[in-house]
């Protein structure tokens, strides 16, 4: 649900940390009709320009600053992916993005109970670096 | 008091998400715009910031922001509307005992912010072993547990009819239903039709499959493929059959026990008519029966908007108003 507001503002933005580029980062929003704990979380897949993202290239930052590694999120029962939050996904990728086109594509759940299949969406956007 | 009006600020929901309305926001409109004094709130869709503390109950600061706008706009606290699917964990449902210890912790939050009701709803068999648990709480705080009656959970399913046992077997003083008006469901509503028409669809056969379910007798996916109709045609049709048609007459078992209803809705027309629920079969009997509570628009039509591409705004609020027009004629308020 929600597919064409998944991808906040259909864009994707290299991040520069120490003056160089670390990566690049997406902001979510929940395919579901309230906010979830990030232990909710069933999946969040990535592909850009066609090619999957390693899970363990994945980081989710949290609006309080705090980070979480992939596997990490089961535990984080007491952080909450608020409705209509733009929840911080990097991708960790020394020197980011290359300038020019690209596509994102995102395969994204949330685990609930009277929802077999969870409440998910998949959702693309293509953008500029 | 008579039969009230109210908005669940899930209607609004669009431009919530879209950080365009806050809370606030949503209640300003509810009173100004829509002309509604009822508030129904999901609070984990719209939190107030302290139901994030680790102990879920809210400090005096939020009661106080909460209060002072119930009184700045004139509106009151018609339902809390939980968040009982909680799972919490992707690898686990939580267990009977966590359950009921989280309903506990939420019908208080509940009556903190002076809801009467607290929405929520039996999925499996042991919620109402876990609901039957929390009756007393919910008495001695004042609160009702109401379980929604919401397709495919119609009057005449066990999730309605044994829940309806257990409050007598218990006789129950603060448990019973919310009423969906999506139980009454008499054809394809608006924004599902715009919705396959822009996936492809032909609008000939959605109206078939439309006049088709009004008549009781709901077309097949060969009796689509006959009309020329694809995939797209018959995910309709299947959408179509997943509603239900309970006979108005029968609310008369539930009403004693209804403690608020859900005015669901997907797209008002310009005349302010809702073509695919029936609303004024039910009203009357309300009536009839002299019923007391509040109706809150829920307004879902938007989500049928959400696919990619689609840049139709349908304005949430203009839709509640003209809900209200409807509900005012049929109240006999205007």
């Amino acid at each position: 649900m929600n597919e064409k507001y998944i991808i906040a503002d259909n864009k994707v933005e290299n991040v520069t940390a120490d003056g160089r580029i670390i990566g690049c980062q997406v902001g979510l929003r929940i395919p579901y009709y309230m906010g979830a704990p990030l232990s909710q979380i069933e999946h969040i897949i990535l592909k850009i320009d066609g090619t999957e993202v390693c899970q363990e290239d994945m980081r989710i930052i949290t609006e309080d600053g705090e980070e979480f590694k992939m596997s990490e999120i089961i535990t984080c029962y007491r952080h909450f992916w608020e409705y209509g939050e733009k929840l911080q996904v990097r991708v960790l990728k020394e020197g980011g993005l290359s300038k020019g086109k690209h596509r994102i594509d995102v395969d994204v759940a949330v685990d609930v109970i009277y929802a077999p299949k969870g409440f998910g969406s998949i959702a693309y956007a293509e953008f500029t670096i | 008091m008579a039969i009230t009006r109210g908005v669940s600020l899930y209607s609004l929901q669009e431009d919530y998400y879209l950080g365009k309305l806050d809370i606030e926001g949503c209640i300003a409109k509810t009173a100004n715009e829509i002309d509604a004094k009822g508030i129904e709130v999901l609070p984990d869709q719209m939190p107030l910031p302290s139901l994030r503390s680790v102990d879920r109950v809210l400090s005096q600061k939020d009661l106080d922001t909460w209060f002072g706008w119930m009184e700045k706009y004139g509106t009151f606290p018609a339902a809390f509307d939980a968040n009982f699917f909680t799972t919490m964990f992707s690898n686990r449902h939580m267990s009977v005992k966590e359950t009921i210890e989280w309903t506990r912790k939420d019908l208080y939050v509940a009556y903190q912010m002076g809801f009467p009701v607290y929405r929520t709803g039996i999925i499996r068999h042991e919620d109402i072993e876990i609901l039957s648990a929390c009756f007393d709480y919910a008495e001695e705080l004042g609160v009702q547990i109401a379980t929604e009656v919401h397709a495919p959970r119609g009057i005449h399913t066990w999730w309605t009819q044994d829940f309806l046992e257990e409050i007598q077997r218990k006789n129950a003083k603060y448990a019973g239903f919310v009423v969906d008006f999506g139980i009454f469901t008499v054809g394809m509503s608006l924004s599902s039709k715009h919705k396959y028409e822009r996936a492809g669809a032909k609008t000939e056969i959605l109206e078939a499959i439309d006049e088709a379910y009004r008549a009781g007798s709901p077309l097949t996916d060969s009796d689509i493929e006959k009309m020329g109709g694809g995939s797209v045609e018959k995910e309709a049709a299947e959408r179509l059959k997943g509603a239900i048609h309970d006979d108005p007459a029968w609310l008369k078992e539930v009403l004693p026990y209804t403690k608020h209803c859900h005015g669901k809705f997907y797209e008002m027309t310009e005349e302010c008519k809702e073509p695919s629920i029936d609303y004024a079969g039910p009203i009357q009997v309300m009536q009839e029966i002299g019923w007391e509570g509040c109706i809150s628009s829920e307004y879902e039509g938007q989500r049928d908007y959400f696919d990619i591409g689609c840049d139709i705004y349908m304005d949430p609020v203009e839709q509640c108003r003209r809900h209200h027009m409807m509900l005012k004629r049929l109240l006999g308020e205007a």
